[in-house]
């Protein structure tokens, strides 16, 4: 427990509190405990709205403990207090030490108080405490008793799982995680702007727009029989149009969305059935979590992956969707959003962490692929995009697909091209770029022997029982991109920037629309900033794109189902 | 010292770890060499440090009796904890083992008759043993004899020694 004698104080903290569907939290209560006074702290909803700052400073040189610190931060914001500066989230830490490996109870409270063999209380009765807070006031005494002692239980299990977990938690490291939580409560609580109206009319035609899509797209196919996916008569459509599709070990057609995805790339006539399958199969307008002053919120899961990166739900989250739903993100009046993304993140990374000069002067150049090409002797040295756009578009995939561990196979199926044009890319790209392969070899090996892998900020996953190869010679990109991601959401969330959510390897912002362009150069900075500490001095670019009300967001690869989607409700795309 | 006067944000950079992905040599075991380990864990409790070279093991497990294993044992912790390969063995020790005085000193004859171990007696004073390779020189134990598995893996962390954590 020395590790935590720089905090004058350390208070475990816990709200319960309510929350509908794209509102923010509206607490019930609030439980704390001081670790070494033993200090109680126990206020119901009247008397947290009446209060201006925490009852318990949030100091530097105070360390405040949660699990799961964005929905408790959640509550700090929506009650207009001050934010912890120094939180450590035992959640965040459990996950960290566990990714990867067999966790019996799962990663919530109750799973890390077993994972300890420490005592809890069961599930049956945390969901019954948990219904009880959802059904709202009016609440009699009893049940207010009762819920300050279910919520003290959680605290008190706090301070029981803090001493066992202490020692193996890296605490500098723990509390820039812990930042990034104080982040994603700030994003959680703005949300994304939504065109409601747009989201209104969907929502109530949805049923019959659904069946006129189906006609609509299916009519030169003939795949669908009422609203189910015909295997037979897909099998048969691709055997009449000469196209190879994967099958799983048992002979069947393989159907999921990454084999759909894969194949609509390499074969465009593949793309709409691939659209309206996603567009029927996930999309569950009543699910997208849109709160009364039409702003998108829902919990974006941070560190929900095995790699680190947020989670949040498919079918609550707008970014979750297919993209054309993406259309319903407008700025609202007098305002305007941005979507800035770095530029190749996942290639940057490999070049800058693998030490690879050639990859780094070709992500440098400013078009990594046509570089690339030219690395390898496949285009002549004044090729441009214009004059080279197929051999380009081949490296790109090429220069992606090796991030994944992709066979030869896999990348001439990618490309429509027979094996053994996957065999010779692969060949160009592991001449071309020597020095990231055999990083990218010592990453695996280094997996393998140790057992686990880490971020350059701690973020650790575990090789387990079953090493997947492809997804360890991954992990670097993916969790290394994370914490970059974290990083530009503190930073720019801290720098009092607009930050509607992070999306992957991009940030959406908002901002009244005569300073979007300030607020743009500052986001452009953060990114630039959370680059240069991941990657140790290496700078990644950037690339905005403004919306500015009235317009709409859009993603060009959903533009032709929006379009349609509009004229079935009767709507301007527009 | 007050968390007020350092402030764990201010210099990012500092947090920043050395991973195995960072920028490496041109040849793999250079690579894996490089692969920088994260700080041993403390072991709690006492533990027989490593390596024991197998052929000295195996060679001991070759003589009668159980008590030669457990003297060998005994020896080789007492020589971790005093990072020597020369240990003074008491009759306390040794009943930690579940030796007593009688096996000790046919044991002791045991391995000294094979050559592991020299001893040193004195009337009235406890043995003084000395570990010797299989060659029959000392000071090899750990060193000369197969593989350290803390060579080859960078992890789990192993010892490099025998020893304690001087909570015993």
């Amino acid at each position: 427990m020395n590790t935590l004698h720089h905090y004058k104080e350390v208070w475990f903290a816990d709200f319960e509190f309510n929350a509908q569907a794209g509102e923010r939290p509206s607490p019930a209560c609030l439980v704390a405990r001081e670790f070494r006074s033993g200090r109680l702290i126990r206020l119901w909803m009247d008397e947290l709205r009446a209060m201006r700052q925490p009852p318990f400073s949030t100091g530097p040189d105070t360390l405040f403990v949660a699990f799961y610190a964005s929905a408790e931060l959640g509550c700090f914001e929506a009650l207009g207090w001050p934010m912890p500066a120094r939180v450590l989230d035992l959640y965040c830490e459990f996950k960290c030490l566990k990714s990867g490996q067999k966790v019996p109870c799962g990663y919530g409270l109750i799973g890390a108080l077993t994972e300890f063999g420490l005592d809890s209380i069961n599930a049956i009765d945390k969901e019954t405490m948990r219904a009880l807070v959802l059904r709202g006031e009016p609440y009699t005494a009893d049940e207010r008793i009762a819920i300050l002692d279910y919520c003290q239980s959680d605290v008190d299990a706090l301070a029981k799982l803090l001493p066992v977990m202490i020692g193996d938690i890296d605490l500098p490291r723990a509390l820039l995680r812990g930042r990034y939580m104080t982040a994603v409560a700030r994003m959680e609580s703005r949300g994304v702007p939504i065109d409601a109206d747009a989201l209104e009319a969907f929502r109530h035609n949805w049923q019959s727009v659904q069946e006129r899509l189906i006609e609509r797209i299916d009519k030169p196919y003939g795949i669908y029989e009422g609203r189910t996916f015909k295997r037979d008569r897909w099998a048969e459509w691709l055997a009449k149009n000469d196209i190879p599709w994967p099958r799983l070990p048992s002979g069947d057609l393989a159907l999921d969305d990454d084999t759909f995805r894969e194949m609509a790339r390499a074969y465009p006539a593949v793309a709409p059935v691939r659209e309206l399958r996603t567009t029927l199969a996930q999309l569950r307008l009543n699910e997208l979590a849109v709160g009364a002053d039409g702003r998108n919120r829902c919990m974006l899961s941070a560190f929900g992956s095995k790699t680190s990166r947020n989670q949040p739900s498919n079918s609550k989250f707008i970014f979750g969707p297919s993209a054309w739903l993406r259309s319903l993100i407008r700025p609202e009046p007098g305002t305007a959003v941005a979507y800035i993304d770095w530029s190749q993140q996942e290639l940057a990374i490999a070049a800058s962490l693998s030490g690879d000069q050639r990859m780094q002067d070709a992500y440098q150049s400013g078009d990594f692929y046509l570089t690339f090409a030219k690395m390898a002797g496949a285009v002549p040295a004044d090729a441009t995009k214009e004059t080279h756009a197929a051999e380009r578009e081949q490296f790109k995939t090429v220069a992606f697909g090796v991030l994944y561990g992709l066979s030869a196979e896999g990348l001439a199926r990618k490309l429509n091209a027979p094996p053994v044009r996957g065999r010779d890319l692969l060949r160009m790209h592991k001449e071309t770029f020597r020095q990231f392969w055999r990083w990218s070899d010592a990453v695996q090996d280094q997996a393998i022997l140790a057992g686990r892998l880490h971020t350059v900020f701690g973020w650790a996953v575990h090789a387990g029982e079953q090493p997947n190869p492809r997804s360890l010679r991954n992990f670097p990109m993916q969790g290394n991109g994370a914490e970059m991601m974290r990083l530009a959401c503190c930073l720019a969330t801290e720098r009092g920037i607009g930050l509607c959510c992070p999306v992957h390897d991009a940030l959406l912002i908002e901002a009244p629309a005569a300073d979007i362009d300030a607020a743009v150069a500052a986001t452009q900075q953060v990114m630039r900033e959370a680059s240069e500490l991941v990657l140790d001095g290496f700078q990644l670019r950037t690339d905005a794109k403004i919306v500015t009300y009235p317009d709409r967001y859009s993603d060009k690869r959903g533009q032709v189902m929006w379009e349609t989607v509009c004229e079935l409700c009767g709507r301007s795309p527009a | 010292m007050s968390a007020t006067t350092t402030d764990i944000f201010a210099d990012l950079d500092r947090l920043r770890l050395t991973t195995p992905f960072t920028a490496i040599g041109d040849h793999t075991p250079a690579v894996v060499k490089a692969a920088v380990k994260p700080k041993a864990k403390r072991i709690a409790g006492e533990f027989l440090k490593g390596p024991i070279p197998l052929p000295w093991l195996t060679a001991v497990t070759r003589l009668s009796g159980k008590a030669p294993l457990a003297v060998a044992l005994a020896v080789c912790f007492e020589a971790g904890r005093r990072k020597s390969n020369e240990v003074k063995l008491t009759t306390a020790i040794l009943r930690r083992f579940s030796v007593n005085r009688k096996a000790k000193y046919s044991a002791l004859k045991s391995l000294e008759k094979a050559g592991l171990v020299r001893v040193r007696r004195e009337p009235r004073r406890n043995p003084v043993v000395t570990i010797l390779d299989v060659q029959g020189e000392p000071g090899a134990l750990g060193t000369s004899q197969g593989v350290a598995l803390s060579s080859v893996c960078p992890e789990p962390q192993r010892s490099p020694g025998y020893g304690h954590n001087g909570g015993t």
